[in-house]
């Protein structure tokens, strides 16, 4: 196959993965191809801290050796593919000071999943630090740059990834979720990006931040992308005590059926009175096409935004604080300026405050449970803000502020699948998005519902100018 | 003791020293954990148990 390196950047991972499993497309070029992207792109973007690029050719020769001899594993074979600098495999930093020397022994599940299914692993992706803290130009690690724009954040905390993967610089990537780490840089770097159901994907090896919150999950160009790389690291996993042992069901089954007489909610009081105006706009025209496409859209009852704050912080602080505890106490001036503040507001939470909020976690779930008994999805803004400028020094607490109106943790509560869909653009030229939610376990729906509204609008099919 | 002087106290007796700056921003921050502390009271229902174990599945080993 003759392409130059844009078109074969952005074919879709599946598009990729025919070509590949047809013999059509080498993994070798395919591989280089991606390897030169990132040399000539990535010292503006900053999105990968390690770049594996001598085990990566090696990794790419192996599969196709392997398709050659017709032993073809899964459509993952010879494609590459990124993860999030939390998920063990060769060095780790998490994007901290604290960890700028570590290296992995073993490669964790999610990883060694993918490269059993034939994935071909590019290197590590930036993050905000442990998946938290805001980098700033002030960083020890420098703060990874929206393709879109390169004087604004990509979003995080799986910042690299986005960004990674909206500017072609790997066909997929994982990421990390705790209150919405994958979807929102998914929002701001115009790709899709799940959040798999809580125990689906396993967590071994995937630095924490908060045990009961944290998921983790793909982030791609495409929707079918995105299920296509879900399969190949979903499963139960023994090492993750949250993991679930439940079947692991053709994510991609329900592609192309439509979606007449399926029912959406929405829950506006959420985001009704405190989303921008653009996103809105946005958001609502996507609702309208869902309706085209015969959806039946209903308003549906949920808790405000400052009920979502007020029993969401309290427990992501507490949980990031137990972990970090002795850092804190040792190596404060290791850690980023808002990452150290919001650490240390998470030992200022009392035992019974953190229990009342878990309760309360319980009843919105259950609550949101009996919804799904009358509706399929849930669907909402992402967030209610464009993208920031990058920041040269830290901007403080900002992750606590009353105005900073980001709707994903919803969903962290409740551990449903949800994923993270392109919707339009800003006047400014900058990506927007909405977030689809289902039952749990039920992925293929949720990909069902996100493709059909994908492959009804030219959203996808918008790459960067770089 | 204002809350301020709370924030510290509380910090110290956990080893976490901040700057003077970062005291303030961190005081901003519990007083937004106390006002939360009294949403969460007013949303919960008297029968649920927290949701410490999300769910725990594991291998059917039967």
């Amino acid at each position: 196959m003759t392409s130059t390196n844009a078109e074969l950047a952005y074919l879709s991972l599946a598009e990729a993965a025919v070509l590949v499993a047809r013999k059509e497309l080498s993994p070798v070029e395919l591989t280089q191809a991606t390897l030169d992207r990132i040399s000539a792109l990535d010292p503006r973007l900053h999105s990968y801290y390690t770049v594996f690029a001598a085990e990566a050719l090696d990794a790419a020769k192996e599969a196709e050796a392997e398709i050659r001899a017709g032993r073809y594993r899964s459509l993952l074979h010879g494609i590459p593919l990124a993860v999030k600098d939390i998920y063990e495999s060769g060095p780790t930093t998490c994007g901290s000071k604290l960890r700028k020397d570590y290296v992995a022994q073993q490669d964790c599940t999610a990883v060694s999943k993918l490269k059993q299914a034939g994935g071909i692993m590019l290197g590590k992706l930036a993050t905000y630090e442990f998946a938290m803290g805001l980098p700033t130009l002030a960083s020890y690690f420098q703060p990874a740059r929206n393709p879109w724009n390169l004087e604004m954040d990509p979003g995080g905390s799986s910042s690299g990834s986005g960004a990674a993967v909206a500017a072609g610089l790997t066909f997929g990537a994982m990421g990390s979720d705790t209150g919405g780490s994958i979807r929102w840089p998914a929002f701001c770097c115009g790709i899709v990006g799940m959040k798999a159901t809580y125990g689906r994907v396993s967590r071994a090896g995937v630095f924490p931040l908060s045990w009961n919150l944290d998921h983790t999950g793909p982030m791609t160009r495409t929707v079918r992308d995105c299920a296509l790389m879900l399969q190949g690291c979903a499963g139960y996993d023994p090492l993750d005590p949250a993991s679930a042992n439940v079947p692991v069901p053709d994510f991609s089954a329900n592609f192309g059926q439509d979606i007449k007489g399926m029912h959406i909610g929405i829950p506006r009081k959420l985001f009704g009175e405190n989303c921008g105006k653009e996103i809105l706009a946005s958001f609502d025209a996507a609702v309208t096409q869902m309706t085209k496409l015969g959806a039946e859209v209903v308003d549906v009852e949920s808790i405000t935004f400052g009920e979502l704050c007020a029993v969401f912080w309290p427990l992501i602080c507490a949980d990031a604080a137990a972990y970090h505890l002795e850092d804190m106490q040792k190596r404060p001036g290791d850690y980023n300026p808002d990452l150290r503040m919001a650490l240390a507001t998470g030992t200022l939470v009392n035992a019974t405050a953190y229990l009342q909020a878990q309760r309360v976690r319980e009843q919105i779930r259950r609550r949101m449970l009996w919804q799904l008994e009358d509706i399929d999805l849930f669907m909402l803004p992402t967030t209610g803000l464009m993208p920031a400028p990058i920041r040269a020094e830290s901007p403080g607490l900002f992750l606590m502020a009353e105005d900073f109106y980001i709707y994903t943790p919803l969903f962290n509560l409740t551990g449903f699948p949800t994923l993270a869909v392109p919707c339009g653009f800003s006047t400014g030229g900058l990506p927007i998005g909405f977030q689809l939610a289902g039952k749990p376990f039920d992925e293929a729906t949720v990909f069902q519902v996100g493709y059909a509204y994908e492959q009804s609008t030219p959203w996808h099919q918008r790459h960067p100018a770089l | 003791m204002d809350h301020k002087q709370i924030v510290k106290t509380r910090l110290a007796a956990a080893g976490i020293s901040l700057s003077e700056g970062e005291l303030d921003q961190v005081t901003v921050a519990y007083a937004s954990l106390q006002q939360w502390e009294n949403v969460v009271q007013g949303m919960l229902r008297a029968e649920t148990e927290p949701a410490l174990i999300f769910h725990a599945q594991v291998e059917d080993e039967s």
